[in-house]
């Protein structure tokens, strides 16, 4: 008497193990899009390695809670840093993002041309037009994010072909 | 008493007029100066000489008969300088057909651009923008004459940035003050103003 009943609670351990082992795999087979990611991510050229360089990209977030990016990474030891663009009466001031840039949930936020930009500084050669190159992205919540950077003409004013990891 | 209340009284409207006269002037303080108030506060504008990328004097009566769009900054300004000198040498390609103007980048960093900064930032734009730079006090020079601001702003280790005018001022072919392209206008109206200049002066 004991012994059906045994079995029986074996394979209905079994049932359930496998159903759970199933609703994980589901949960982490398919190419698990983060909420937040990045892309359109472009640059201008730049004449000397003593110049600035920009990026600029859009950072998406397709979830339901908010994030913040917090820090910027480039593999070759530049700096990187956020900074913001203002103008007041014709004067332009740039001033750095300490405390990193909020991403509302289901929102993208623009980092563009004359407002919140990427600067890197101390790059160990110049930016050539034509070039691509990687930036690492670190959210408060989301896990970091690696993004290709292409770097446009110099007179480009918006992404023209960059792709995204 | 009565008499007190009566002096208490215009006390108060008479601050009650002074808070709203200082918010008026505060606003229109913060407002940019329209095109002619811009342009009596720059009438001072005139023949200056600077240093070119050739490291020898521009002399400003070198453009005469032709238009030009004058624009302060400095090489190492990644967002708003190179945004500006980009999107004034597509307007330019835009305006085929028609006489070009000049364009003319005036660093307001002296220290770090010196002619050799100069010209390699700008032959990065591919089509010709005039570099000049100059001493400390030539630029200063320069930057009263134009109406210009410029500040540093100190950053980290040592470095800093240059807090500047980002305004875009265009001469006509006379060298006198026609318009201005303020970072935030629509291209549509800069390509207007632009047309007006090589065309009607």
């Amino acid at each position: 008497m004991a012994r059906p009943g045994f079995f029986f609670y074996r394979r209905r351990m079994k049932c359930r193990a496998s159903l759970l082992l199933l609703i994980l795999a589901a949960s982490c087979s398919p190419p698990s899009e983060p909420d937040v990611g990045a892309d359109k991510a472009w640059s201008r050229p730049t004449a000397a390695r003593e110049q600035a360089a920009v990026v600029y990209l859009n950072i998406v977030n397709r979830g339901a809670a908010s994030d913040r990016l917090l820090s910027v990474h480039t593999g070759d030891g530049a700096r990187a840093s956020l900074h913001e663009s203002s103008m007041e009466g014709g004067v332009m001031r740039m001033r750095s993002l300490d405390g990193g840039l909020d991403v509302a949930p289901h929102s993208t936020v623009e980092l563009k041309p004359n407002g919140t930009h990427i600067m890197l500084e101390g790059l160990r050669a110049p930016l050539r037009a034509g070039t691509s190159f990687l930036i690492t992205l670190r959210f408060e919540k989301s896990p970091e994010q690696q993004v290709q950077v292409q770097v446009g003409e110099a007179n480009a004013s918006s992404h023209a072909h960059g792709t995204k990891l | 008493m009565k008499r007190l209340r009566l002096v208490l009284w215009i006390l108060v409207a008479l601050v009650l007029i002074a808070a709203g006269a200082l918010l008026l002037f505060r606003e229109r303080l913060s407002q940019p100066l329209p095109d002619q108030e811009q342009a009596s506060a720059i009438k001072l504008s005139g023949p200056f000489t600077l240093v070119g990328t050739d490291a020898l004097p521009f002399d400003s009566r070198s453009l005469a008969g032709r238009p030009y769009a004058i624009f302060f900054g400095f090489t190492h300004c990644p967002d708003v300088c190179p945004t500006t000198l980009a999107r004034l040498v597509r307007l330019r390609q835009q305006l085929a057909g028609k006489q070009p103007f000049a364009i003319l980048f005036v660093t307001v960093d002296p220290e770090r651009d010196g002619p050799t900064e100069m010209r390699n930032y700008v032959d990065l734009f591919g089509s010709p923008v005039i570099g000049l730079t100059g001493s400390p006090q030539q630029i200063a020079q320069v930057n009263k004459k134009f109406g210009i601001f410029s500040e540093k702003h100190p950053g980290e280790n040592g470095a800093y940035t240059v807090d500047h005018t980002a305004t875009v001022l265009l001469f006509d072919r006379h060298g006198d003050f026609q318009s201005t392209i303020a970072p935030d206008e629509a291209d549509s109206a800069a390509l207007d103003k632009l047309k007006r200049l090589t065309t009607n002066s």
